[in-house]
């Protein structure tokens, strides 16, 4: 079962701070994503890019995240693969990662397999957000980004909800989607059980008003 | 003006929205002098039911005119939940206050406790069931205890849910009943010999492929139906009557699956259009 939005893409970032600027997070009121309003971490998103050493944020659309299944590759093994990039290309010499895997060793190991430099030590705990400041800062820019994302996609494409299969404005508007134009809209996972329950229903069943 | 009835055994209506509550977001209930009907459609618009008690079959039943009332299913589930086996449910409407009131209280016992649900303003369309009722149907069959429980059934589509989203039905004056499902892995056969049916009428061969997700999500009423009856016609509705513990009755209808080679046709045609 996978979890995680239905529509929109997954954002990742990395955020580098040198050790003395490392304060500087909670002073200005970095803490774990979750707990921040919207607004307030559009606010932080600013403040974290404009003070960090150097970041880099990657957007993983719609389509390689479904292209992952022809690939035979998880969505964990995805990320994975996604966050050795972010790290190869940042190259701090302290890694910290928020762990997307039950076993949070086992996701910090396997990404070090795929570096392409040594850094002095690698940290992947459960809950990083919610620990360390600096993960909270990359969390929130990610988080922002997506954000911002999806709000240009509701402008054009109408109010979708959050994009996570819980949310019945998010269902609803993928069905009506799906009524309308016979297929998903172009930034719907197509993989999630969601998408495919839906299309079933709707593509491959009669309706009950044609008799 | 307001209606009020009371059920003394809480699983029927826990029951009936809590299959609902799965398939329909928000549902309309007609209260009338002489019974209690919900007719809707599920959101994709697939099947269609229609569940009616009568008057007699509640506990009490006050209502002096008709009610349309609109809920959201999930809500009036979420506070059905919190209602024990044993409670007595009354539920009140007062025209002028808009909402409902659930009020739940155990047997023998003073203390009530008591929920508010506020009516959902909609513009949804009737749902009619007057063409379906006119679909003749030459194959039936009853699921009853103490031999053919509904449970059956359920077991039937769990064993084909191994290998497939699709059941497949067939009946013929030969073989009797046969349920089927094929996947990649393998596929799975359960046959109910003509014998083996206490109550049927099986006069032509019918087939049809249905859902089981849907399937599924009705046959959550197994555990307070006593007794199915099951239509079935080629090119056709699944039809289900069931008959609650409590004398309530559920009419269900699937439509069937697209057929492979139909739909394939179509994407053909596609295609060509684009060329």
């Amino acid at each position: 079962m996978l979890t995680g939005p239905v529509l929109g893409p997954m954002v990742i970032c990395g955020v580098c701070f040198t050790k003395e600027k490392l304060d500087f997070l909670q002073k200005v009121g970095v803490k774990d994503s979750k707990k921040l309003s919207p607004t307030k971490r559009h606010e932080l998103a600013k403040i974290i890019i404009e003070n960090c050493h150097s970041h880099k944020i990657e957007i993983i659309d719609v389509k390689e995240i479904d292209n992952r299944e022809d690939r035979r590759i998880t969505m964990n093994r995805l990320e994975v693969l996604k966050f050795a990039d972010l790290i190869n290309a940042l190259k701090p010499s302290v890694v910290i990662l928020d762990a997307a895997d039950v076993k949070e060793e086992r996701f910090g190991a396997s990404i070090k397999t795929l570096l392409n430099y040594f850094p002095k030590k690698i940290i992947s705990k459960h809950k990083a957000d919610d620990i360390f400041p600096i993960v909270s800062a990359s969390s929130i820019i990610a988080k922002d980004t997506r954000d911002e994302l999806i709000k240009t996609l509701k402008k054009k494409y109408g109010d979708f909800g959050s994009g996570y299969p819980s949310d019945t404005k998010t269902i609803n508007f993928l069905r009506e989607w799906i009524i309308n134009h016979k297929e998903p809209p172009f930034f719907a996972r197509k993989t999630w059980d969601t998408t495919k329950r839906l299309l079933d229903e709707i593509i491959y069943n009669k309706k009950i008003t044609d008799y | 003006m307001s209606f009020s009835l009371k059920l003394e055994d809480s699983r029927i209506l826990r029951g009936i929205i809590e299959t609902l509550a799965s398939f329909i977001e928000e549902s309309e209930f007609k209260v009338s002098p002489k019974e209690f009907v919900i007719t809707a459609f599920d959101d994709s618009m697939v099947s269609l039911l229609k569940f009616s008690m009568k008057k007699e079959d509640f506990d009490a039943y006050n209502c002096s005119k008709e009610f349309k009332i609109s809920l959201n299913l999930d809500d009036l589930d979420k506070i059905l939940k919190r209602s024990a086996t044993d409670d007595t449910i009354e539920v009140e409407f007062q025209e002028r206050e808009q909402k409902i009131k659930i009020k739940m209280k155990k047997r023998d016992s003073k203390r009530v406790r008591t929920f508010s649900l506020s009516l959902l303003d909609t513009d949804k369309q009737e749902v009619s069931i007057d063409n379906l009722q006119k679909i003749e149907y030459f194959v039936n069959w009853v699921m009853s205890p103490p031999d053919f429980t509904p449970d059956l059934l359920v077991e039937a589509i769990k064993d084909a849910e191994i290998y497939s989203d699709i059941l497949n039905v067939k009946a013929d004056e030969k073989n009797g009943l046969v349920f089927n499902s094929t996947g990649q892995i393998g596929e799975m056969e359960y046959n109910i010999e003509l014998d083996d049916l206490p109550e049927k009428k099986i006069e032509e061969t019918e087939m049809g492929a249905y859902s089981i997700t849907f399937l599924k999500k009705i046959l959550k009423l197994a555990s307070i139906t006593e007794k199915v009856e099951i239509f079935l016609k080629t090119d056709y509705p699944l039809k289900m009557i069931f008959t609650l513990l409590n004398g309530g009755i559920l009419n269900y209808f699937l439509a069937p699956r697209v057929e492979k080679d139909e739909f394939e046709e179509e994407e053909d045609m596609e295609e060509f259009d684009e060329f």
